[in-house]
């Protein structure tokens, strides 16, 4: 009998380790329509296709497409109804992208969007560590061979504003915090809902089960709208009284968003009443001072 | 009894006789030769005129009997790259053949798993003289792809029980879409702690891939960054597709993606017997290498590189 348990320890000794070295895989498949070029005959403008984005590893994954393109207003025509997604190990999803032009310059642009594995952050990196992102790149061109605008001026044209005010706007402005996008995991925002002027305060953003993508960060915006893009767990002193705005990116993806109030040292929640208060106090004095007076005279 | 009932019962007399004179033959065996009828096969289609490989979708077909569907002996489905011609067997790559007998009564492919046989339609369970039949089947990730110049097309050849037959051919079913698929188990490149202006060791990883058509494989390189700011260019790497049979290279990594395999394609095609021109499940070995700049501050340097397998244009 005693035997029998050791045989057993031994074996369940040797399955962990066998089990512990075999390497997880992780796996991209993209099915992608058959066209090379797309033209343009007149503006606006509107197609659209779909991709389909399988998960071919033995894992869940996170799985985002980027998109590609010469010029920013080019970048502009291009959308796809889902950046950012998890796929579990076997399963696929269709991403349909979008074309729509209002107006272009004359011009042949290659267009490519890649679908690729985050990578998962790893634990305890030292030295110099490269982490692989697997993609699937697709590629097409768009021909205008009469643009609306016509030719393409020789300087850069306008770079299109940055959301990202916007979106930190949004933010502030909500109580409960603001899902961007669904991309199927459950993210934790861990961070204080008041602080005060100064304090420096640890703000962690996680996957509820772990396996956070390597370009997993925090994306915090101030009252004034100066950007902090900072590691997905770090401490930050805040240096500014008012509403902030702390964004969980995901590369330049915003997922999610929660506002923190930031007090002057030495107020609470109260001093806005408390301010009132006083005010209506003062008032009050006063006209019951000047009620007086005016009786006496 | 007058003449007159005299005449009455003579013309009912002769009445009688003459019925039984028509009536009698007949009633000695009645028989109705009912003619066997062909069937009829129209309406062949695809509910998708642009598939993804590994998916299901839907072939469907009318079928008319007027001896009855449940008379249906065997029905053939075969679908193949227009490129190619109609084929006796299938392969993974440009036909496929889907059959149905009345003899197991349900749905099966000659490469087995490519038909749901669930969810097709059991010919045998059905009755009346029409119906549409829906066979559910998917093409393998090593289908060819479509779209340019070629087709897949789709034949239905339906037998009945006295052997007589009828065809549909759909010239222009659908297109196969482009499938590109990798796998890895590296998570990275770890070229773990190196001096200053001193080169890094060679380390090996690999992608296993799967396309449908030929293949390059190339990388988007970018700074390996310190905690503090410092960085470390990719140019300062290198990346080696060993296998210079299948067109590998030793490319400079660059911020825009370069390849170091630049036309891969399966050579053996046990697969896909004669037909060449993709890739399944291949490995495809990579080294990296390259050295750190000097002066470079001391610490740990992470950044993200891009593997990207792309497919060649379709047919």
């Amino acid at each position: 009998m005693k035997k029998n348990i050791v045989v057993l320890v031994l074996v369940c000794l040797v399955a962990s380790a066998v089990v512990g070295t075999v390497s997880a895989k992780t796996g991209i498949g993209l099915s992608s329509p058959g066209i090379t070029s797309i033209t343009i005959d007149k503006f606006p403008f509107h197609y659209s296709d779909t991709l389909r984005v399988y998960n071919t590893g033995d894992e869940e994954s996170v799985y985002s497409i980027k998109i590609d393109a010469p010029y920013p207003d080019v970048r502009d025509w291009i959308s796809v109804d889902k950046d950012i997604f998890t796929l579990s190990p076997g399963t696929s999803t269709v991403v349909t992208f979008s074309i729509d032009a209002e107006e272009g310059y004359t011009g042949s642009y290659t267009i490519t969007l890649t679908p690729a594995i985050v990578p998962k952050e790893k634990a305890n990196v030292t030295g110099m560590f490269v982490y692989l992102a697997l993609g699937t790149p697709f590629a097409f061109t768009i021909d205008v061979p009469n643009g609306s605008l016509g030719e393409r001026p020789p300087v850069p044209v306008a770079t299109p504003t940055s959301e990202i005010p916007e979106i930190a706007k949004k933010v502030a402005e909500s109580e409960s915090g603001i899902m961007w996008r669904e991309m199927g995991k459950s993210i934790f925002l861990d961070m204080p809902s008041k602080v005060y002027l100064g304090d420096l305060v640890r703000i962690t953003a996680s996957f509820i089960g772990g396996g956070e993508p390597v370009n997993m960060g925090l994306l915090i915006v101030s009252p004034s709208e100066k950007e902090y893009r900072l590691p997905r767990s770090t401490e930050f002193r805040f240096d500014e009284v008012g509403t902030w705005s702390v964004m969980v990116v995901i590369g330049d993806e915003v997922i999610l968003g929660r506002s923190i109030l930031v007090l002057q040292k030495g107020m609470g929640a109260y001093t806005p009443y408390i301010a009132v208060a006083v005010l209506a106090f003062t008032l009050l004095v006063t006209i019951l001072v000047l009620l007086r007076r005016k009786k006496r005279s | 009894m007058g003449s007159n009932k005299i005449t009455a019962v003579f013309f009912a007399a002769i009445v009688v006789s003459a019925t039984f004179a028509f009536v009698t033959p007949a009633m000695a065996g009645t028989q109705i030769e009912v003619q066997p009828v062909a069937p009829v096969v129209t309406n062949v289609q695809c509910n998708q005129s642009s598939i993804d490989p590994d998916t299901y979708y839907n072939i469907s077909f009318s079928l008319v009997d007027n001896n009855g569907i449940n008379t249906t002996a065997n029905i053939t489905v075969k679908t193949w790259v227009n490129s190619t011609s109609e084929p006796s067997s299938g392969n993974n790559r440009t036909a496929y053949i889907f059959t149905w007998v009345n003899t197991t009564h349900a749905w099966t492919s000659d490469k087995s798993g490519y038909v749901d046989s669930d969810a097709s339609t059991n010919v045998s369970a059905l009755s009346g003289n029409s119906t549409t039949v829906s066979v559910i089947f998917k093409l393998n990730v090593t289908a060819v792809p479509t779209g340019a110049a070629n087709v897949w097309e789709i034949n239905v050849t339906v037998y009945d029980e006295d052997g007589l037959t009828d065809y549909d051919l759909n010239a222009s079913a659908f297109d196969v879409r482009t499938y590109v698929s990798g796998t890895t188990t590296d998570v990275g490149v770890d070229f773990g702690t190196v001096n200053p202006g001193a080169a890094t060791n060679y380390i090996w990883g690999n992608v296993t891939f799967t396309t449908n058509s030929n293949a390059s494989i190339n990388v988007t390189g970018a700074n390996l960054a310190r905690s503090t700011g410092e960085t470390i260019p990719p140019t300062q790497f290198y990346v080696n597709g060993t296998n210079t049979g299948e067109s590998g290279v030793l490319t400079q990594l660059g911020t825009t993606a370069v390849s170091f395999y630049t036309n891969y394609t399966q050579v053996e095609d046990s697969y896909a017997t004669g037909v060449s021109g993709y890739n399944y499940n291949e490995e495809a070995p990579i080294q990296w290498n390259g050295t750190v700049p000097m002066p470079c501050r001391a610490g740990t340097y992470t950044g993200t590189w891009a593997i990207g397998i792309v497919a060649a244009e379709p047919q």
